[in-house]
């Protein structure tokens, strides 16, 4: 390669420079693209912030991170555990063995069901028969109010005996009454122990029922 | 942004050859700062040119990862032999295709800094202040370009000799 001609440093680079234009086409783009709606997404870059450009986006990768790390260990703790036990069968049946060893008064005494359901009839479901197998000679003698997993609930006792058995009958919530089974679907309720008792569950046409036997 | 004449494109596009080496690039930083201009909550700007070249110049810094690229110099590199201005450039004197030459072999922030400097016509101070670099070290570098020229130029000497 020969060297054609000495000249100063910056008329070499003017003259390079000079040379460097944007085609009609592309200076025709550009224009187009001003007169286009500005695209979707964080396309926005101050320009009086400089060199912090690189920064803000270390920054918002850290802060992604984080929050993808804390969704992961979130999930982690208590995701799969969640999904793992989806059931609340024990849980329900120690409240319903609860309520059927707290001795309070019966709210409405009546052995008819038809009273009951009138009495009862502002809990928001309609009292059913129960499905169980009952003890032979148990007798319905009133109900009380209570709660299953905070759903109002209506207790309704039975004496066989000198025994007390608790039918617990609440609107069923799927999201609260986890993994009782559907009377429709399943041959035989669900059976967990708690506190000493026998506690039976199922649901039946919207409504929770479980019944707590010694 | 509609205020910005053609030859502020050409402008924006010379300085984006500067920065990123090639043309292609080149034009794709200068779409994107329209794009990014455009998606931008501004206020009035009083300056759309020099605006823009700052944008331009962001675009190539978030694409190129400024500190793996740039590669600034630590101003205590050549404290000792700092000069005072910009006046180690001007007695350069040097053949086109030895510049052509040598300009591949530059780095962005050398490239960047002797395009303000000669042909946007900028002073130490103008391109400290678009480039965010401190003065001593534009001066620094300034001085190793000037050492970088003369070898090359010996260089080119010796190779014309049979």
């Amino acid at each position: 390669m020969k060297p054609s001609e000495n000249m100063p440093l910056r008329e070499q680079l003017r003259a390079k420079f000079e040379q460097e234009r944007l085609e009609a086409s592309q200076l025709d783009a550009l224009r187009a693209r001003l007169s286009a709606p500005p695209a979707p997404g964080p396309q926005t870059a101050p320009a009086d912030q400089g060199p912090a450009q690189p920064g803000r986006r270390r920054f918002f990768a850290t802060a992604a991170s984080v929050a993808a790390a804390a969704t992961v260990g979130y999930w982690g703790l208590f995701g799969v555990r969640a999904f793992r036990d989806t059931s609340n069968l024990q849980t329900l049946a120690d409240e319903i063995a609860y309520n059927h060893l707290y001795e309070k008064p019966l709210d409405v005494a009546s052995a008819s069901m038809a009273e009951l359901r009138e009495a009862f009839a502002g809990v928001g479901f309609l009292l059913q028969e129960t499905p169980f197998a009952l003890p032979p000679g148990a007798e319905l003698i009133g109900g009380r109010h209570c709660s299953i997993a905070s759903v109002p609930a209506v207790m309704l006792r039975y004496r066989v005996g000198a025994d007390v058995v608790g039918i617990c009958q609440a609107r069923f919530d799927p999201a609260r009454h986890r993994g009782v089974p559907d009377m429709q679907l399943a041959a035989a309720p669900a059976t967990a122990m708690a506190r000493g008792l026998k506690v039976s569950l199922c649901h039946d046409r919207g409504v929770l029922m479980a019944m707590a036997t010694a | 942004m509609n205020r910005l004449r053609d030859e502020d494109f050409q402008r924006a596009y010379r300085y984006a050859i500067a920065l990123t080496g090639e043309r292609e690039q080149a034009y794709d930083v200068v779409h994107t700062a329209v794009t990014q201009w455009l998606g931008a909550a501004t206020a009035a700007v009083e300056n759309p040119l020099a605006y823009f070249l700052r944008i331009v110049r962001n675009t190539f810094l978030a694409d190129q990862r400024r500190a793996a690229q740039m590669r600034w110099s630590p101003i205590e590199d050549a404290e000792a032999v700092i000069p005072a201005d910009l006046r180690a450039l001007e007695d350069v004197q040097l053949e086109r295709a030895w510049l052509e030459r040598v300009w591949a072999d530059f780095t962005a922030a050398e490239r960047e800094v002797l395009f303000l400097w000669a042909v946007e016509g900028y002073t130490v101070d103008e391109i400290s202040a678009q480039t965010g670099a401190p003065r001593g070290t534009l001066l620094a570098r300034m001085h190793r370009l000037r050492r970088k020229f003369a070898g090359d130029a010996d260089a080119a000497r010796a190779g014309a000799r049979p």
